[in-house]
């Protein structure tokens, strides 16, 4: 039997699976679920009946080795993880924390810069305009995501800028 | 009727005309850009030729390609459809100097329907209700910041040669006037190539409603009843229905009288929408008349049982309307989503990639008009627009549910868009009620994770099964294992040096 704890959003389900067939015994947050999969299309399209009710789930694993799941219109990020795995990131847990990382403002297309509106050093509140970047004909105030000091502007008025593109970096 | 038909556009809106062409027994031809190669449109038209490169300007944009291309390949007409050319007087006197038939209004039309100023003059002259606003010949900052404040804040900068939001600005009060203005203009003159700008009263609590004409060469002029459009976001329609859950058989009876004398003021020929603003207390004023077809036109098509498209051809090729006023007779309700390659959940942004799934939805009363395909790499050159959703059922609150339903079954993946914003719509109490405006969205709509336990539970119980299926496949530990297993120790190695 595998210990699992499987997060959605923000929150995390606590899962034991056994068996390796069709309908494997498992069970969710501790309660045992009558389970019988389906691989429709593989590694793509699944059918699960749990308990009675029917999904089909489209999946898809995502870069970072986690799922992107499609069922009933609801587009799921999910990430799993076994006890190794969990042990592994307790045991760093905490070393990180506490320290709040710069945040990189980016280029959400390829644009043009039409206005940069902070200097570094700059103190920006949240929600602040940073700079003003037109695509599709249409202007856009980009805003700091957070409060913070200007730590660098890697942008200049009139030029153009592809999508993801560090525009502007606050501490 | 004509044997054959460029069609000048692209996307969904392409492979809509062509439809309609294909069901006339009219061959279509199409055009494309560099960068649209793999679109859908290309492998639907029955012809179809190259007219430049991937910016609009240099392809869809350029009237003398279009027009050498539409006489090359013997087309009798030209249908414009949205956007790009479709309401350019110049590219309708081309068409004409051509011998093309240009499917739309006359020329001189369009000239008096894209002077906005000019066509407001003429509806407040035939009698129709417009928005106070500042007089054409001033130019000067100055002086169209005086008129503002005579007007009284808050007011509507907008571009004198705009359309579709762009170039418009609110402003509420006068010390922001100069700096707003600047933005305008700036946009309008990207957007138009003319930096004239102009201000109108802003209407409280407005709701956008906006009346389907079809007129034909032989003075018949009929209206196919209204469409709500007030689900907006920056001036760009996201959502449209008809009928208008605002109106009354008395409102909408006075509306439809409003629309019919301005259509009848602008010498209109083909099909074309007017549109007005309703304001909380259910004054009506005229806001622009729209000389093409509409992207929203699929509501009314499922309402009224008229294919716009097919009559848009008639119109054009000098049959007279084959119905009365009296003939036209709405039913139930329909409601449109726009699907665009946006990204809901930040801020809208235009979103790129490729379509690596799809699915569409279908069953009772689904009609969807795309321009994708599984494999479609989403370009960033043109309109975001994608595709359309559009259902119709016997009253609104069906049409709602269906809409839900529908949306519940379309999967699309590898592009953000806008499928999610609108699932959040239709589940809005607000919007469920009809008693919005065009200030919904900005007010109501906060992008928030999906709550749906049953789901969620579902996909836990899948991923975690795969998970285990994987490790069981590739167990850790063994050299030589499977992917997952690589990943496995790659995460760990990294994690463990604390990158």
């Amino acid at each position: 039997m595998m210990r699992y704890w499987t997060t959605i959003g923000s929150r995390t389900y606590e899962l034991t699976v056994e068996g390796e067939g069709p309908s494997p015994a498992v069970t969710v947050d501790g309660e045992p679920c009558d389970i019988d999969y389906y691989e429709v299309a593989r590694d793509a399209i699944y059918s699960l009946i749990l308990d009675g009710n029917s999904a089909e789930l489209w999946v898809r694993r995502d870069e970072r080795g986690g799922y992107v799941v499609f069922v009933a219109g609801h587009t799921l990020a999910v990430s799993v993880e076994d006890e190794r795995r969990r042990r592994i990131r307790e045991l760093k847990g905490g070393a990180g924390e506490g320290e709040q990382a710069a945040a990189e403002v980016k280029a959400p297309m390829p644009a043009m810069v039409l206005d940069v509106l902070v200097a570094p050093g700059d103190e920006v509140a949240e929600g602040q305009g940073l700079c003003v970047v037109e695509a599709m004909k249409m202007e856009n105030l980009m805003r700091a995501p957070r409060g913070g000091v200007v730590k660098e502007v890697k942008i200049e008025k009139g030029r153009g800028v592809s999508l993801g593109d560090v525009l502007v970096v606050i501490e | 009727m004509f044997k054959k038909v460029l069609i000048a556009n692209r996307g969904e809106i392409a492979v809509r005309v062509m439809r309609a062409c294909r069901e006339l027994g009219i061959r279509s031809v199409g055009v494309y850009s560099d960068a649209d190669r793999p679109a859908p449109h290309v492998r639907y038209a029955n012809e179809v030729y190259n007219v430049g490169a991937a910016p609009a300007s240099e392809s869809y944009l350029r009237i003398d390609k279009i027009v050498d291309v539409a006489r090359r390949a013997g087309a009798e007409a030209v249908h414009p459809g949205y956007g790009f050319l479709a309401e350019n007087a110049d590219f309708a006197a081309a068409c004409e100097d051509a011998a093309l038939v240009f499917v739309g209004p006359a020329p001189a039309t369009l000239r008096a329907a894209g002077d906005k100023q000019g066509a407001r003059a003429t509806m407040a002259a035939a009698g129709i209700p417009v928005i106070p606003g500042s007089p054409p010949e001033l130019r000067e900052d100055d002086a169209i910041a005086r008129a503002a404040a005579e007007i009284g804040w808050p007011v509507m900068i907008k571009a004198a040669a705009g359309g579709g939001g762009k170039g418009m600005r609110v402003c509420a009060r006068a010390d922001d006037f100069a700096e707003l203005l600047k933005h305008a203009r700036s946009e309008a003159r990207s957007a138009f190539g003319d930096d004239a700008v102009y201000v109108e009263k802003c209407i409280a609590g407005p709701r956008h409603v906006e009346f389907q004409i079809l007129a034909d060469a032989h003075g018949n002029v009929v209206h196919l009843h209204e469409r709500e459009c007030s689900i907006q976001r920056r001036h760009q329609k996201l959502v449209e229905e008809s009928p208008s859950p605002a109106l009354d058989d008395e409102l909408r009876a006075r509306m439809a009288q409003a629309a019919l004398k301005a259509a009848r003021a602008a010498n209109y020929t083909n099909a074309g929408t007017i549109e007005f603003l309703l304001d909380a207390d259910r004054n009506f004023y005229f806001l622009e008349v729209n000389a093409r077809l509409q992207v929203e036109h699929p509501v009314t098509e499922l309402v009224t049982g008229v294919d716009l498209v097919k009559e848009q051809l008639r119109i054009a090729a000098g049959e007279p309307l084959a119905f009365a006023q009296d003939d036209v007779k709405p039913r139930g309700a329909a409601i449109e989503c726009r699907i665009s390659a946006e990204d809901p959940d930040n801020n809208f942004y235009p979103a790129t990639g490729t379509i690596s799934r799809l699915r569409l939805p279908s069953g009772p009363g689904v009609r969807f008009d795309g321009g994708i395909a599984q494999g479609y790499e989403v370009p960033i050159y043109y309109d975001p627009l994608i595709a359309k959703l559009v259902v119709w059922a016997e009253d609104r609150p069906l049409a709602v549910e269906r809409m839900s339903r529908a949306l519940n079954e379309f999967v699309l993946d590898g592009v953000a868009t806008t499928i999610p914003f609108h699932r959040w719509v239709m589940a809005s109490e607000v919007f469920r009620k009809g008693e919005f405006d065009t200030s919904f969205v900005e007010k109501y709509f906060r992008p928030e994770a999906s709550h749906a336990e049953r789901q969620e539970k579902a996909a836990a119980v899948l991923c975690t099964i795969l998970s285990h299926l994987r490790g069981a496949e590739a167990p850790a530990g063994t050299d030589g294992a499977g992917p997952a297993t690589d990943a496995w120790r790659l995460a760990a190695r990294r994690e463990s040096v604390g990158e």
